[in-house]
């Protein structure tokens, strides 16, 4: 299985009880993609988000990565291929921030000197003074708990990165910040990124793609560009609505002074 | 130091050797047996609620009770597993470790299942998720992380299993308990509370170093933990120690004793010649009555000293009352092709169930013999010790002679004894060597019916050691070698107040008076 390769979700569903959580959900994303999964709270994106590692296993639909059934492979070594992000982060208090982040590179066995590089390597990326290293994560502030937690989640190199509002604790500077710098990483590495945010403008901004989830069903599935047109659904309107108005004014305001 | 302090020391690294071997094993075994069924539990409701039901039912048996429980347990499986040639000791180390065993679990598999059903759901999740495996997760996350409930747990067992292994003593595996329960058949206090405090000191050492562990664990300081764990496993190696010394278990005799003065006595004296010739011995004290016998007669205890009557009613179940002659011999001959078990003699003295009363109070109601006494029972009040009214001698002495009291209560001997002397008891279950008797200015009332059998003490050998001519030779001079004054004499000693000696002292005493 190359993990690098894109993801196809064909019909899947998830109930709990006669509650439908993903209700029929198909989604095809190419290699490379970044794909941004939006919607109310409650709609279902974190459970879709887990049916890819098989964190949660659906009830009817498969999951393909690169042409292969997530539920034909080891949930272990399939997990180890793809990084998580989780929506509560997660870190375990018991270990260091150097340790968190190289528990996937341990679990695989990578040799204790190239751990220690990409540990730094990766504080760096995502922004987080060295000497946090030796530290547990109950002495981080939330914005750096969640900035380990992407950094954990790159620590083995994956091509499939699974994030589930990775940035929404940080404050909106450090957010765009961190957000771009992902995306660049995404260009760089040629990753294939399905991120769930609540933020749309965010979506906006960093997603080649947008899709809004409602009550476990896709009602919007496109670029931002197109998006922003408008759309003939009132829940993804309204949506999409507020961004754009505020886009207009900045650039109204931005004309003004010029 | 007063001397029974130092008697108390003497024996110290023995009795605190085999409470850590005992505790520490149960322990362990605990551990074994508690951890993985939690990390089972933790996943399988049912599991849980099952074990955690059984072990709160375990707890809810008195612990003396569940030691006791163990020997007749263990003396069924022995006998189904006969066929087999497989053999279980009944008594001693086994039934108690597994009681202890069963004790320790509770507080480890619940403390354990609380601190990983505690978790917080998020860093399990974030366990799965990085890809651990089933192991990964419970050595590199769960364990570590429900460490330190899980030991609040362990510290809880350890404080419990060394408090209840005193209680071993009774099925007959040494402890610190042997000071305790050989301090309150002898009245011997300072035994008594030297036990408390010896066990005290060990259990509170224990959780402080077990806490020591937890607060490392907590605080990820692996400094501490190793302290603790080094300190512990030091502690119990040293402890060990005086064990490793004298014979193996092979060659070595255990003499059994029953739970009163008298016993303790004739046990260190039998103790003392099988080492003068050169044997190394151990001790069980504090065997019940019938426990003695059936630990006897499968080999669990080599040598100890019964009485005629006794084995007549308990063991060969007779209610017919032959001559005292008449029943030494044939009691030899019907334990001999029964149960293998050797009768080598009596020691020369009787020691026999009588009623007793205050002298003053027998004169004043005219009464010498229990012919006297029936007319007057219904006014009187009986103490009896903690066997007397469920053995077949009352029942006979009651037939006899009609007796009904105004009430009956029993009592620890030493109580016993202080009940006829406070006056709470009329009338008591005296034993006719107790040095009490003469002591206390008490009579024993005769026996004109012949009611009650004749109760010769007599040396028993166990089947194992028949043909053993070194036991044999070092306890042949004891036979006919002890008057019933110089018993008395010798009884009177350990049970006295003043000038109290221990069981060995005694012995020593009496050795020397009957060479
Ligand atoms: N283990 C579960 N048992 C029962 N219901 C669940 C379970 N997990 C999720 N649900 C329900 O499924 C629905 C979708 O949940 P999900 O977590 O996927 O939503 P979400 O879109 O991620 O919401 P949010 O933006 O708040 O994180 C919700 O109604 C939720 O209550
Ligand atoms: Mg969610």
């Amino acid at each position: 299985m190359d993990a690098g390769a894109g993801v196809e979700i064909d019909g899947v569903l998830k109930a709990y009880g006669s509650m439908i959580a993903v209700d029929h959900v198909s989604l095809s994303l190419p290699q490379g993609q970044f794909v941004a999964l939006v919607g109310a709270s409650g709609s279902g994106k974190t459970t879709l988000l887990k049916t890819v590692n098989r964190l949660i296993e659906p009830d009817a639909g498969a999951v393909r990565i690169g042409g292969e059934a997530v539920m034909a492979a080891d949930p272990a070594t399939l997990r180890r291929r793809i990084g998580y992000v989780f929506q509560g982060v997660g870190l375990f208090p018991h270990l260091t921030v150097g340790e968190n982040i190289a528990m996937v590179p341990s679990l695989l066995g990578w040799p204790k000197a190239e751990i220690a590089a990409r540990i730094a390597e990766l504080l760096d990326l995502v922004d987080l003074p060295q000497a946090l290293a030796g530290r547990r994560p109950g002495a981080l502030s939330g914005g750096q708990q969640q900035r380990v937690g992407v950094a954990r989640a790159l620590a083995a190199r994956p091509k499939l990165m699974l994030m589930d509002e990775p940035f929404g604790a940080l404050d909106p500077v450090t957010r765009d910040a961190l957000g771009q710098a992902y995306r660049k990483l995404h260009e760089e590495l040629g990753l294939t990124t399905l991120m769930v945010t609540h933020d749309v403008q965010e979506a906006v901004l960093l997603a080649d793609r947008i899709v809004v989830m409602k009550a476990g069903r896709v009602l919007a599935d496109d670029t931002p560009r197109a998006l922003m047109r408008g759309h003939p659904d009132p829940d993804v309107e309204a949506l999409i609505a507020t961004p754009r108005r505020q886009a207009e004014r900045v650039r109204a305001l931005m004309e003004g002074a010029a | 130091m007063s001397p029974q302090v130092a008697a108390a020391f003497a024996v110290l690294p023995r009795y605190l050797g085999w409470h850590v071997a005992l505790s520490a094993s149960a322990l362990i075994l605990g551990l074994l047996i508690g951890l993985p069924l939690a990390v089972a539990a933790v996943r399988a409701p049912r599991l849980r609620w099952v074990s955690l039901t059984l072990a709160s039912l375990v707890q809810t048996i008195p612990s003396l009770a569940l030691l006791a429980l163990f020997y007749p347990l263990l003396l069924a499986i022995s006998t189904a597993l006969a066929p087999l040639h497989v053999k279980l000791p009944a008594l001693g180390f086994l039934p108690s470790l597994l009681a202890l065993t069963l004790y320790s679990i509770l507080p480890i598999l619940r403390n354990t299942v609380a601190g990983l059903r505690g978790l917080d759901p998020a860093v399990v999740e974030a366990a799965d998720g990085l890809g651990m495996t089933w192991s990964q997760k419970l050595v590199r996350v769960e364990a570590p992380l429900a460490a330190p409930v899980a030991m609040a747990g362990v510290r809880t067992a350890a404080v419990w299993t060394i408090g209840a292994a005193t209680l071993s003593t009774p099925v007959g595996q040494t402890s610190l308990g042997d000071y305790i329960f050989s301090g309150l058949q002898t009245e011997n206090w300072v035994f008594v509370l030297f036990g408390c405090a010896a066990s005290a000191v060990l259990a509170i050492s224990v959780d402080q170093l077990l806490g020591l562990i937890e607060v490392g664990l907590e605080r990820r300081d692996l400094r501490r933990v190793g302290i603790g764990a080094i300190a512990l496993v030091i502690g119990a190696a040293a402890a060990l120690l005086p064990l490793l010394g004298g014979g193996g278990p092979k060659d070595r005799y255990v003499v059994g004793a029953k739970n009163f003065s008298e016993q303790f006595i004739l046990a260190e004296l039998i103790s003392d010649r099988l080492r003068s010739a050169g044997a190394s011995v151990e001790t069980k004290q504090g065997l019940g009555s019938v426990v003695a016998f059936r630990a006897l007669q499968s080999n669990d205890v080599d040598v100890y000293v019964d009485y005629s009557g006794t084995l007549w009613a308990n063991v060969l179940h007779r209610t017919d009352i032959p001559p005292r002659a008449a029943l030494l011999a044939e009691l030899t001959r019907e334990l001999k092709s029964r149960y293998g078990v050797t009768v080598l003699g009596s020691l020369g003295f009787e020691n026999a169930y009588a009623l007793a009363m205050k002298a003053d109070r027998a004169r004043a109601l005219g009464v010498t013999s229990l012919d006297d006494l029936s007319g007057r029972a219904g006014q009187l009040n009986l103490g009896a010790d903690l066997e007397f009214l469920s053995r077949p001698e009352w029942a006979g002495l009651q037939k006899a002679y009609g007796l009904s009291f105004r009430s009956q209560r029993s009592y620890n001997p030493t109580f016993m004894y202080r009940a006829i002397e406070g006056g709470e008891a009329d009338v008591i279950s005296a034993f006719s060597s107790d040095g009490r008797i003469a002591a206390d200015h008490l009579v024993t009332l005769s026996d004109p019916k012949g009611a009650v059998p004749a109760y010769d003490a007599v040396v028993l050998i166990s089947p194992k050691r028949a043909g053993d001519r070194r036991l044999i030779a070092a306890l042949t001079p004891l036979i006919g070698a002890i008057p019933v004054e110089r018993m008395r004499a010798a009884n009177l000693t350990v049970d006295r107040d003043a000038d109290k000696k221990t069981p060995a002292q005694a012995a020593q005493a009496l050795a020397a008076a009957i060479r």
